[in-house]
């Protein structure tokens, strides 16, 4: 199986406790479960936020 | 970081069922729905929505608490049933929110009961400022255990009371309402993302931060910062940087906003504008318009309604005016990221589409509740509704709304840790601060003088 879009990815980190995780204070004035979170996470690899349907060449399928 | 203007292929997004806005809307509409059977049944809610009342004596008080004591135990055992089946529903472990709630519950009642003290007012003693305050103190001194955040939910419950302020709002005044709030709050964000991006850029800051920088101030705070960064892909210590000082502005706003509007003698409907105007959250909006509103009830030649009025025009700005449009910043500035600024090595498929998935989904809610309870005054004729629908109806609505604020303006205090948040750094700060200005002085001279007799009426 291949990784096509980041949310498939190894690197990819998009559930809420591990956003929240990653970004200390977010559950103070927002949330990681709001709507317009769209799905978004940490990409471990890049250390950025990225979309979940976005891509890069270094993708890896998540075990 | 490059852009494929396309509509985005499915991937593993977060499903409605997993975010705070899908169960703030059912619970919400289902206590609306729940209101209206009982009033069509001859019955009410009101039983239910007990609020402390006014007080000068803990006399008196005591004696409310020995009556209502079966009131308030119903009503916590409804919320309890509804806040930890929600949070379930999103993962979150019921041995933590369970007694997390019932803490929240608890001081939420000292908090209500103190904001009713007939002297409240001579003191500030305003509800959302002691809720926020208290919230702070006990966290910072590391008085609860981290365990129960799981239940410390800010979002939700403001959701949720957005969704049940709907219901307090007629349709009409939306209707009414929306385009100058559209039109005031859309001249300061695009003015306030313009300083900041331009402070930013000027004091060498990368653009992606600029860019998460300029909407956390502009559009939603937190909310704006985080979206944004996705869409650009900006790194994950920018974000953090920018949520930190969010978060900073944010709680000083929610102080100096409400007594800067009492100082200045505005009416409760300008302030309201202005808060909503000038405030970075959602959560801490609402706590300085609530706070505001209390103030302004008792500023001299204040109408009946002062208090309604604050939260009502702040709601029209910031919610109708601010958030429902992240998704376009997010599609516009994604396609910038793309064709000016240097390349990430990320590639993101951005659409029309980025419209409808960063809207905040809870806006829906909140404007069904405000439709069903146009309805039913329609449906009773308008001086059936101010007899019979309002007290059954619309005033337990008010009172649980009132509890769902005070149980998210006690979890912002609960959930900032100071020694967690990132390190600001002086050039983010000053950039932000900038903008700070320009929106405050803007937010202002638009509320109280261009559209300031539209907003002192608002409502009336």
């Amino acid at each position: 199986m291949t990784a096509r879009v980041c949310a498939q990815c190894r690197y990819f980190k998009g559930g809420a406790a591990s956003f929240e995780a990653a970004l200390p204070g977010v559950a103070s004035l927002s949330s990681a479960h709001a709507a317009l979170r769209a799905g978004d996470g940490h990409c471990t690899l890049h250390d950025r936020l990225v979309a979940a349907t976005s891509c890069c060449p270094a993708l890896e399928p998540a075990i | 970081m490059s852009t494929v203007m396309t509509e985005a292929a499915p991937a593993r997004t977060a499903g409605f069922w997993k975010t705070d806005d899908a169960w703030a809307v059912c619970i919400g509409l289902a206590l609306v729905a729940l209101a209206g059977l009982l009033f069509a049944g001859g019955s009410s809610l009101a039983w239910l929505a007990v609020t402390p009342p006014k007080w000068t004596s803990f006399g008196q008080l005591a004696a409310h608490f020995v009556a209502a004591s079966p009131r308030y135990a119903a009503q916590f055992a409804l919320w309890l049933v509804l806040v930890s089946g929600a949070l379930a529903a999103l993962g979150y472990r019921l041995r933590r929110t369970v007694p997390a709630f019932a803490l929240i519950y608890a001081l939420s009642v000292v908090i209500f009961a103190a904001g009713q003290w007939a002297s409240a007012v001579t003191y500030n003693l305003e509800p959302p400022l002691l809720a926020l305050a208290a919230g702070l103190v006990i966290t910072n001194l590391g008085l609860l255990p981290r365990s129960l955040d799981e239940g410390f939910r800010v979002e939700f419950y403001i959701k949720l009371g957005v969704v049940l302020l709907g219901a307090t709002l007629p349709f009409s005044l939306l209707i009414w309402a929306g385009p100058v709030a559209l039109l005031q709050a859309s001249i300061v964000s695009v003015v306030t993302f313009g300083v900041i991006f331009a402070a930013a850029r000027l004091l060498g800051l990368d653009p992606r931060l600029a860019s998460v920088l300029g909407v956390g101030g502009a559009v939603c705070g937190v909310s704006a910062a985080i979206a944004i960064a996705a869409a650009v892909g900006a790194r994950r210590q920018d974000a953090a940087v920018v949520i930190s000082i969010v978060i900073l502005w944010a709680i000083v706003m929610i102080f100096a906003l409400p007594f800067a509007a009492a100082g200045l003698g505005l009416p409760a409907g300008v302030g309201g504008a202005w808060i909503g105007t000038s405030e970075f959250a959602d959560a801490a909006g609402f706590a300085a318009a609530q706070a505001y509103g209390g103030i302004a009830a008792h500023l001299p030649g204040a109408p009946a309604g002062a208090a309604e009025q604050s939260v009502a025009a702040f709601t029209l700005m910031k919610v109708v005016g601010r958030d429902v449009w992240i998704g376009l910043w997010a599609l516009i500035l994604s396609v910038v990221a793309t064709l000016r600024w240097e390349e990430t090595g990320i590639t993101h498929r951005a659409g029309a589409g980025e419209i409808w998935r960063r809207f905040p989904k809870f806006v829906i809610g909140f404007l069904l509740a405000s439709i069903a309870v146009t309805l039913i005054a329609q449906g009773v004729g308008h001086a059936a509704f101010v007899k019979s629908a309002t007290p059954a109806v619309v005033a337990p609505l008010k009172n649980l709304r009132s509890w769902a604020f005070a149980f998210g303006f006690l979890c912002i205090g609960l959930t900032t840790r100071v020694r967690d948040l990132a390190g600001i750094g002086l050039r983010p700060m000053a950039a932000f601060s900038a903008g700070v200005v320009v929106n405050v002085l803007l937010g202002l001279a638009l509320s109280a003088t261009v559209f300031g007799a539209y907003w002192a009426h608002l409502g009336q």
